[in-house]
């Protein structure tokens, strides 16, 4: 796994959480750039209508769920909520999908859901939310360096 | 769950004047809970699961989410032709078992919460709603009936602009 960034964002495409563990080249960034921000939530926007536009059948809602380049795979999960998980990692990750949809159940919902000071749409400060998710995401048995 | 909001709306009737205040703090404090439990609700359910309706929805929030969270399932009813409005009817509330409203406090709802939660609940995947007491057994009235109203979808997210 080369660089894993994680963000979630509701419905005004918010950056609640970011995070990163592997970036070649470069240390590690407490947070994106806004207008990288912006290009993620527009991207995936994006891709969220096109993916539905072009649907060959007539059903809709149909779920994007990742785009690989030559060099990078970006995996996306959406809940209901509208809460968006979003993770890069190597060609080699096949399906990160069940991995972000345990990151909601197991550390979102109890972590922030179930944190009365915290607020469900903003950004995330929780020091067990944070640590929980970096224990989950090194215990991958992919994950290496 | 009962005695907890016993405990509750005391505190908001010693804090407020008005009976009508108190039952806005308690549709406040559910939507708060509506926004938070939806995510706890999908975590237990299936979670690609996605209402294309608000009739959808309702059907969920009352037979899935009303069962899973009171222990009760509300009856819908009387749906409008546009299927944008409807009922929750419910013959057994919970939440106020051994609850009686004094005389002086004839304006409180005391379950005010729950219109909250639903409120909160269906915001949140995207249905901005009215929701209201229109009967409250616990005022007299025959049932306990809460108005849900659709006021406008908000699926489709803008794109920013820049």
């Amino acid at each position: 796994v080369d660089a894993m960034p994680t963000s979630s964002e509701p419905g005004e495409g918010t950056c609640l959480f970011f995070r990163e563990w592997h970036r070649r080249d470069e240390p590690p960034r407490a947070e994106p750039p806004l207008s990288e921000q912006h290009l993620m939530y527009g991207m995936i926007l994006s891709i969220k209508q096109f993916v539905n536009k072009i649907s060959p059948v007539t059903e809709t809602g149909i779920e994007f769920g990742s785009y690989a380049t030559e060099t990078y795979r970006l995996h996306f999960m959406e809940t209901a909520s509208k809460l968006k998980f979003v993770i890069t990692t190597d060609l080699q990750t096949q399906n990160m999908r069940d991995i972000l949809r345990s990151i909601h159940t197991e550390l979102f919902v109890p972590y922030i859901a179930g944190t009365p000071t915290l607020d469900v749409g903003q950004p995330i400060k929780s020091s067990g939310f944070e640590a929980s998710l970096d224990a989950k995401i090194k215990g991958l048995p992919f994950y290496s360096s | 769950m009962g005695l907890a909001l016993c405990g509750q709306v005391a505190q908001l009737l010693e804090d407020y004047e008005d009976d009508e205040d108190v039952n806005q703090q308690l549709d406040r404090m559910g939507f708060n809970i509506g926004v938070r439990i939806v995510d706890d609700f999908f975590s237990h359910t299936n979670q690609d699961y996605r209402c294309a309706s608000f009739q959808e929805a309702c059907n969920v929030i009352a037979k899935d989410g009303f069962r899973r969270y009171l222990g009760v399932v509300p009856n819908l009813a009387k749906w409008s032709p546009e299927r944008t409005e409807c009922y929750f009817i419910l013959e057994d509330n919970p939440l106020v078992t051994f609850t009686e409203v004094p005389e002086n406090h004839r304006g409180l709802l005391f379950s005010n919460i729950l219109a909250g939660v639903i409120r909160g609940a269906l915001e949140t995947i995207s249905f901005r709603s009215e929701v209201k007491f229109t009967q409250d057994a616990l005022r007299g009235d025959p049932t306990t009936e809460i108005r849900v109203r659709l006021i406008e979808e908000t699926s489709d997210e803008p794109l920013p602009e820049d």
